[in-house]
């Protein structure tokens, strides 16, 4: 089952040197954790700015398309930061983290963010020149700019909530909360 | 100035009574506190890094500073709120702790710099200042909300 | 020069030199409790 070989990957990675020093480390975790937080302030800054565009409510004098174009660089620079201290947070506490559900629902959101971006960015290129200049873009492009504004706001929620430990594992949890979150018994015959 | 009666009397007040309560109520202010700092970066980013001329160089200045300040009035706003309900429920803990005297005293450096300087030095004809001159402002710009985030996370480690 | 620029670019100097020393200073501490830690 997928949940017993996310754990298998995690328990794999939670008995390698790096891990361990990372998680036993004094600063790095730390350090690690506060440039995933605070590159939000770029990454989401950018994307945010681009969506209220998107939606007629920032820059409306510039074109749609230009402004996504110049905000994409730095939009990926801090994407890329994301991905990288974020992986690596989740290699410093691989078990905790695969077996919690804010964790799961954050990737969830995350692949659903990263397709409606796709799907966005091929309606957009596809029509783009006939309403880049409008203050106002069509009701399709605002609905995908609500869409990504939702998801990501869920990133933001729910990768804070992976600190709290409401629902982990040694909880008492009703049983589809610990078959979402892979609780697995280590105990369990099988 | 001793701010200890002030921290003490938020310590126990209706406000702490409210986030003390629980601590979902605690973490679902602290996500919004989050969503706002995006926004807060979004503003500060877009306007510093066009001062310093290297992201939007196609869009007149004046425009970029105009269309980022009501998003990062705002976001300041929703961040102060947020933030003043947070230390309610751990006041006597911030009191002491270093690193929030440090993101306190960068905030206000931030707040009365934005207000009383750059603002009305910028808000009639930017692109007549010197270059050097938007450069700094945008420097320090940045230099000073990236401590007051910076030193904010670093308040849970310390 | 106005003086509110003069302001700005004498207000920017110091937060930046302000701002420089203190991560600056919390860089060296951090180093230091490692080697404490380490050593």
């Amino acid at each position: 089952m997928l949940n017993q070989w996310l754990l298998d990957l995690a328990q794999y990675f939670a008995a390698q040197d790096w891990s361990i020093g990372l998680h036993e480390s004094i600063y790095a975790y730390a350090l690690i954790e506060t440039t995933h937080v605070l590159t939000l302030m770029l990454f989401l800054g950018m994307l945010i700015v681009i969506d209220l565009r998107m939606l007629g409510l920032i820059f409306r004098d510039v074109s749609a398309a230009d402004l996504a174009a110049r905000l994409d660089k730095p939009m990926i620079i801090g994407f890329v930061v994301m991905v990288i201290t974020g992986f690596i947070l989740y290699y410093a506490i691989p078990v905790r983290t695969t077996q919690s559900i804010w964790f799961r629902i954050k990737v969830v959101l995350l692949i659903a963010a990263g397709v409606n971006a796709w799907l966005f960015r091929k309606r957009m290129q596809a029509s783009i020149h006939t309403w880049a200049r409008d203050a106002s873009p069509p009701a399709h492009i605002r609905r995908g700019a609500i869409r990504s504004l939702v998801f990501w706001t869920g990133v933001i929620f729910t990768g804070r909530a992976i600190a709290y430990d409401w629902y982990d594992c040694h909880k008492p949890l009703p049983e589809f909360l610990q078959w979402a979150a892979g609780c697995i018994d280590p105990s369990a015959a099988e | 100035m001793d701010l200890l009666p002030f921290f003490t009397w938020l310590d126990t007040s209706l406000l702490a009574d409210l986030s003390k309560a629980y601590g979902g109520v605690f973490a679902v202010v602290q996500m919004f506190h989050l969503v706002s700092l995006a926004v807060l970066g979004g503003m500060v980013l877009v306007a510093d890094l066009r001062l310093l001329g290297v992201l939007l160089t196609d869009v007149p200045l004046t425009l970029v500073l105009r269309e980022t300040r009501r998003g990062f009035d705002l976001a300041l706003l929703a961040l102060v709120i947020s933030g003043v309900f947070m230390s309610s429920a751990v006041a006597m803990k911030l009191y002491y702790n270093q690193m929030y005297w440090v993101k306190m005293i960068a905030l206000l450096v931030g707040v009365l710099f934005v207000y009383f300087i750059r603002r009305p030095l910028l808000g009639e004809t930017p692109e007549q200042l010197r270059p050097v001159t938007r450069h700094l402002i945008a420097l320090s710009s940045m230099t000073t909300w990236f401590t007051v985030a910076a030193s904010g996370r670093w308040i849970g480690f310390s | 020069m106005r003086t509110l620029e003069i302001i700005a670019i004498v207000a920017s100097i110091l937060i930046l030199v302000a701002a420089g020393w203190f991560w600056l200073e919390q860089i060296l501490a951090a180093r230091e409790l490692l080697e404490i830690a380490d050593g």
